[in-house]
């Protein structure tokens, strides 16, 4: 049995501990133990790709936690799965080291937080039991509530707030959702279970199935987050301090689209037949709307969390168009996403601490003061409009193809191609939009004469923090150039869903009770109630 | 008359804690010092006075040990018992009066876990705030007595005895706090609602037996078909099942809890929102969900005690937490939200009448990690909001920047805020999971789960409250000097193993789930 | 059923009416003459000196309620008294003869009782709640 899944997801723990046994005034120790922890995990997480087979899951841990209630610590790693946990590993000592001079009080519990919220993260990404990823996903959201509100800007006690009560509302609705099929599983099969492949297989009747579809789908979507639900998101990239909009933005809004793809569109067939075009045109109306309001920020960050906005829109449509290419580029945009967006946070994070302000309109001409900035800032930028050989272009190019040529019913279900061809149209519009506001960003804070006083004496990238650029350039590269490393590992596991999608959409919903896929009987036992909970005699008098 | 001598040892823990409890009474009055602390100085300061005197330590502190390690024993000894029930069904003792059975044990079990940490937790609360009487172990022992008789109770003469030995001890508790005014107040409605309540508990044994003919539970449940649909057996229970509610501070039952949560001494708050509490829901638990519930009827249970609980707990858990949302006071805060999590207990009580008995496990589940998490939580209150002038120092605004100030103790009370509100990994959220599943086993439950669930998303903001005043504010520049927190071994170890089992039950929910769910 | 209650009913009405109808007697028929000295409160007889409302040291509670609570306590030793012969017979007891076997039952439960009894005692005296000084 190979350890590596539960040796990253727990080894930041370990760092916690040691955290928690160096006395608090050894920030720089702090910090190296911060760095040093998520660069193991980060090396250790590489390993996971030798002999790594994208179509099924790889490295499976599965350890009884609760077994007499159906839960295990089940985790596993597929191609949907890969990249984004080397996306989360590989961001972390990256991050770390941009906080050096941004976070200089209480840094010990700075790197606590960070490091609980990679063990959430990674978990979350893994978890192959529902209530195990129902856990992460709640841990992961303390840890940035405290980064939030601790290090945060001056509103970060609403913000920190605002982000966790929008959270908890989708995250309560799905844990009702999860306890329902749990029950429901116990009724098809007889055995208490949280199993992916269980609550994958359990096919439920049309309306339980649109009530679950609904409760997960919120959950994901306030996450992604999808028009109109998208209204935290500003505030909290606006008062998170940089490393926090940083992992905010490129990782945990990846966790909205990863469970919408893992989750929510497997269990449900019928209900995404059903509600799929309403997904589709909100994740439009998201890219229309993100792209304009981003256009009319006064603020960096704000700016490019509504950017993140209409970039999530991308994502989403791709997701619901529900063929393989635009899953596909929905699940390419998801990385491009995390680095492009990553990177500018990282740049504001830099000329942030030098000027402390995010206004555009107080900058202007930096080019000449910052050479090497602007270089690094154009190349996010370009990436994040989606220029041809940087990492943006792939997703949204492949999102936009699979959407146009989406019009034979692959999947069968009529209503999702329905309207690709305007879908597709007003996405490209989304993408010039796109440029337009990224290109204006870029020119208002950059080129022209270097009018403001305060301007005048900005030094240039450190090689502190062009090390901490650096890692992200190559990436955005990488990701533009060679696209194959990473759809080689993706398109099997995205082919093999939306197999398995359609396999469960074709044997129908069930009919009043709930089976299994698979099961030829509608009913499965003769009674038609299988397995009524255990322990129903009735109780002994006392 | 004949006797069983196997009832002695079958009823031990009740026992031993009366004895434990003379024990310390004499320990105490024979301690050779007569000035423990300020109640015994025979001119007390002006409660106006600028300077307040501080208590003198006082020759009693040996009580604390001893009391803790007294419990431990019988706590060693109810986890003794279980093996000596052979069979399913519980062991009766002292002519059906009173049955040993797991379930029993298991509450009591729990009681004594939270009063042994309440009694680490206590002794320097009450030394700095000039309360140290050695009176408050033996009282704390004589009402555990009171609850173990009335979670073992098998006759509505034994839960009448239970109920009344229990609150004897706690009225006298909640008005130690003899210089505070608070104190007295919250004694005094505790005191006139619980004499009252004793009242309507009576009345209704009363008109039951005046009914049935019996005292005894297990007659009375072989004799419901019977008489369900007669008034006087129905009145009686609902009058019985109001008395009931009083205990456990159900809306709309609740108007004297917040007064006296908040007035009576921290630590004796802890233990009445959760040992009371507790044992309250174990005899709601014997009266209602097994004399007169029936696990085959759904919602059928007699005298459609059911219907009206269902409303009572949707009652409560908004009203609770909708009291809670704009409390300055932490201390007044977490009486409401005691309040609300009568609630969500009422949902495992409903879910025993209607899906049977897997809820069980959920409902004493549930009270454990509650029990653990309030008397932690408690704990924390007492410890950092100490005031050198030997007030308490409660709002907000008091305990913002504790992060900084006192950052083990601001982690411990977050630890606690965050099990209270249902976050995953403690014992919380296991114990909120664990009981919303088995009430969605029954649809008819749906909407008791989905308002308990939009209940907890409001627990959240308050809870996160208090942790954003400690973490994320700044103490406010004020003239008056900041709280003083205690410093104290046993209040540390206390929290810190109130803080570890909450982690632990979550982390590791499985045994405590199964010994929760067999425990029949 | 309820029937069977009807005669306490009708005692209760009976209770009710004539109390209230003796004190409708009283107001209607009696004559009312008021003159300051029949206004005035009095003592036993004499005027009032000084305010009625004065605090008593409350020693005379403390020792009531200790007088009170010992003396009822030892009133049940009448009961147990009156019973003892059943208490500590495992047979049936005909006259003054128990039937069967002897046992300490009676004996030890008020030994028990008796010795609590003696923990509280011990327990005032130390804490000075009988005497007065």
């Amino acid at each position: 049995m190979s350890m590596i899944l539960p040796v990253i997801t727990l080894l930041p723990l370990l760092g916690v501990l040691l955290c928690l046994v160096v006395p608090r005034e050894e920030a720089a120790l702090h910090r190296g133990i911060g760095i040093g922890v998520t660069l193991t995990a980060f090396l250790v997480s590489l390993l996971v790709l030798s002999g790594f087979d994208p179509a099924t899951m790889n490295h499976v841990v599965k350890w009884a936690w609760a077994p007499s209630l159906g839960i295990h610590f089940h985790l596993g790693i597929d191609g949907i799965s890969l990249w984004l946990v080397l996306l989360t590993t590989f961001l972390m000592p990256v991050v770390l080291l941009s906080t050096v001079n941004a976070i200089t009080e209480k840094v010990r519990e700075f790197i606590i937080a960070v490091l609980v919220l990679e063990t959430g993260m990674l978990g979350a990404f893994l978890a192959l039991d529902l209530f195990v990823f129902y856990v992460f996903w709640e841990v992961m959201l303390i840890p940035m509530y405290f980064i939030i509100g601790i290090w945060g800007g001056e509103r970060r006690l609403y913000a920190a707030i605002k982000f966790v009560l929008y959270t908890m509302v989708g995250s309560l609705l799905m844990l009702i959702a999860l306890l329902y099929m749990y029950i429901k599983a116990h009724q098809a099969t007889g055995q208490w279970s949280f199993a992916y492949d269980t609550m994958r297989n359990l096919i439920l009747t049309p309306q339980e199935q649109l009530l679950c579809f609904v409760a997960f789908a919120l959950a994901f979507c306030i996450k992604v987050p999808l028009f109109p639900l998208h209204t935290w998101l500003p505030d909290a990239h606006v008062e998170a301090p940089t490393a926090g909009s940083v992992i905010l933005a490129s990782v945990l809004l990846k966790f909205g689209s990863y469970g919408l793809l893992r989750y929510a569109i497997p269990f449900f067939p019928s209900a995404v037949a059903e509600c799929a075009p309403y997904m589709q045109w909100l994740a439009v109306i998201g890219v229309v709307y993100g792209s304009l309001v981003a256009f009319a920020q006064p603020d960096i960050k704000k700016l490019i969390a509504y950017s993140s906005v209409a970039h999530m829109g991308f994502v989403v449509l791709g997701l619901f168009m529900l063929n393989p290419r635009s899953v596909n580029g929905a699940m390419y945009q998801m990385l491009a996403h995390g680095i492009s967006t990553g990177g500018l946070f990282l740049s504001v994070g830099v000329i942030y601490e030098r000027r402390h302000t995010r206004r555009l309109d107080e900058f202007g001409g930096l080019w000449q003061r910052m050479p090497y900035f602007a270089a690094t800032l154009l190349i996010f930028t370009m990436a994040s409009v989606g220029l041809p050989g940087l990492s943006g272009f792939v997703g949204e190019f492949l999102v936009i193809l699979g959407t146009f040529s989406a019009t034979r019913d692959a999947i069968g279900i009529p209503a999702v191609v329905e309207h690709a061809k305007l879908l597709g149209a007003i996405c490209a519009l989304g993408v010039v939009l796109g440029a337009v506001y990224m290109l204006w960003l870029f020119q208002r804070a950059m080129l022209g004469p270097l009018t403001n006083p305060l301007n005048k004496k900005l030094p240039d990238l450190t090689l502190r923090e062009g090390l901490v650029m650096l890692p992200m350039l190559l990436m955005a590269f990488w990701l533009g150039i060679y696209p194959s490393t990473f759809l080689s590992d993706i398109d099997p596991a995205v082919v093999k869903t939306l197999a398995a999608f359609k396999e469960k959409n074709a044997a129908g919903p069930a009919t009043d009770a709930p089976r299994m896929l698979g099961s030829t009987d509608a009913k499965p036992a003769a009674d038609g109630k299988p397995a009524l909970p255990a322990g129903h005699p009735a109780p002994t008098a006392k | 008359m004949t006797f069983d001598v196997a009832d002695l040892q079958n009823s031990a823990p009740l026992l031993l804690l009366t004895v434990a409890g003379l024990v310390l009474m004499l320990l105490d009055a024979f301690s050779r010092s007569k000035l423990v602390g300020a109640p015994y100085q025979k001119k007390m300061p002006a409660e106006t006075s600028e300077a307040y005197p501080l208590p003198v330590a006082g020759s009693r502190g040996y009580l604390m040990p001893v009391t803790v390690l007294l419990l431990l024993g019988i706590l060693a000894v109810v986890a003794w018992l279980p093996g000596q029930i052979h069979g399913d069904h519980g062991v009766f003792m002292y002519r059906d009066m009173l049955v040993l059975d797991r379930f029993g044990l298991l509450v009591s079990g729990i009681c004594i876990v939270g009063a042994i940490l309440g009694v680490m937790t206590a002794p320097a609360f009450l030394r700095a705030h000039g309360l140290e009487m050695g009176e408050y172990y033996a009282l704390v022992m004589f009402s555990l007595a009171g609850m173990v008789i009335l979670v073992m109770a098998a006759d509505l003469v034994t839960v009448f005895l239970g109920v009344e030995i229990m609150s004897l001890g706690v009225y006298v508790l909640a008005g130690m706090w003899r210089k505070s005014q608070r104190s007295a107040e919250a004694a005094m409605k505790y005191f006139l609602v619980g004499a009252f309540v004793s009242g309507l508990l009576l009345y209704g044994i009363a008109l039951v037996y005046g009914s049935v003919g019996t005292t005894l539970l297990s007659e009375i449940r072989s004799r419901a078909p019977v008489f369900a649909s007669r008034p006087l057996f129905y009145i009686g229970w609902m009058l019985i099942f109001v008395s009931f509610l009083f205990k456990v501070a159900a809306v709309p039952f609740h108007m004297w809890a917040p007064d006296t949560y908040d007035g009576a001494p921290t630590p004796v708050s802890g233990f009445m929102m959760t040992g009371v509490k507790a044992a309250a829901f174990a005899g709601l638990y014997r009266l209602f969900a097994v004399t007169l519930g029936d696990s085959q009827n759904a919602l059928q249970a007699y005298t459609g005690w059911v219907h009206a609980a269902y409303g009572i707990a949707i009652l409560t858990m908004t009203l609770g937490n909708l009291a809670a949302l704009h409390q300055e006071s932490i201390k007044r805060m977490l009486a409401y939200s005691s309040i609300a999590h009568a609630g969500y207990l009422l949902i495992g009580l409903i879910a025993m009448a209607v899906v049977g008995d897997s809820a069980r496990g959920p409902l004493l589940f549930y009270l454990a990690a509650y029990t653990v998490t309030v008397v932690g939580a408690m704990g924390v209150v007492g410890w950092l909001s100490r005031d050198l002038r030997g007030g308490e120092r409660l709002t907000l605004d008091d305990w913002a920047g504790m992060g900084q100030r006192h950052p083990a103790g601001a982690l411990a009370m977050t630890i606690f805020l965050l099990s209270l509100g249902g976050f995953p990994p403690t014992a919380g959220f296991f114990g909120k999971f664990y009981l919303f599943r088995v009430a969605l086993e029954k649809p008819s439950l749906l909407p008791l789960v989905l308002i308990g669930i939009a209940n907890s998303l409001i627990s959240v903001y308050y809870y996160l409250r208090v942790i954003t005043a400690m973490y994320f504010r700044a103490p406010a520049p004020s003239s008056e000097p900041a709280s003083e927190p205690l410093s104290s071994t046993a209040l540390s170890v206390g929290v810190l193993i109130a803080a570890l089992l909450v982690l632990g039950l979550g982390l590791m929910p499985e045994w405590l789930a199964n010994l929760c769910a067999a425990a029949n | 059923m309820s029937v069977d209650y009807a005669p306490t009913l009708v005692a209760i009405l009976f209770g009710i009416g004539f109390s209230c109808f003796f004190m409708a007697l009283a107001v209607f028929l009696g004559p009312k003459r008021p003159d300051p000295e029949k206004l005035s409160p009095f003592e036993c007889g004499s005027d009032p000196i000084g305010s009625p409302r004065v605090r008593f040291s409350v020693k005379f509670y403390q020792v009531a309620i200790l007088f009170l609570i010992f003396d009822i306590e030892s009133a049940f030793l009448y009961p147990w008294a009156a019973l003892y012969r059943r208490l500590s017979c495992l047979g049936t007891v005909s006259g003054t003869q128990c039937l069967g076997t002897v046992t300490a039952f009676g004996f030890v439960e008020m030994l028990v009782f008796i010795g609590t009894l003696v923990v509280a005692l011990a327990y005032v005296w130390r804490k000075r709640a009988i005497g007065w000084g």
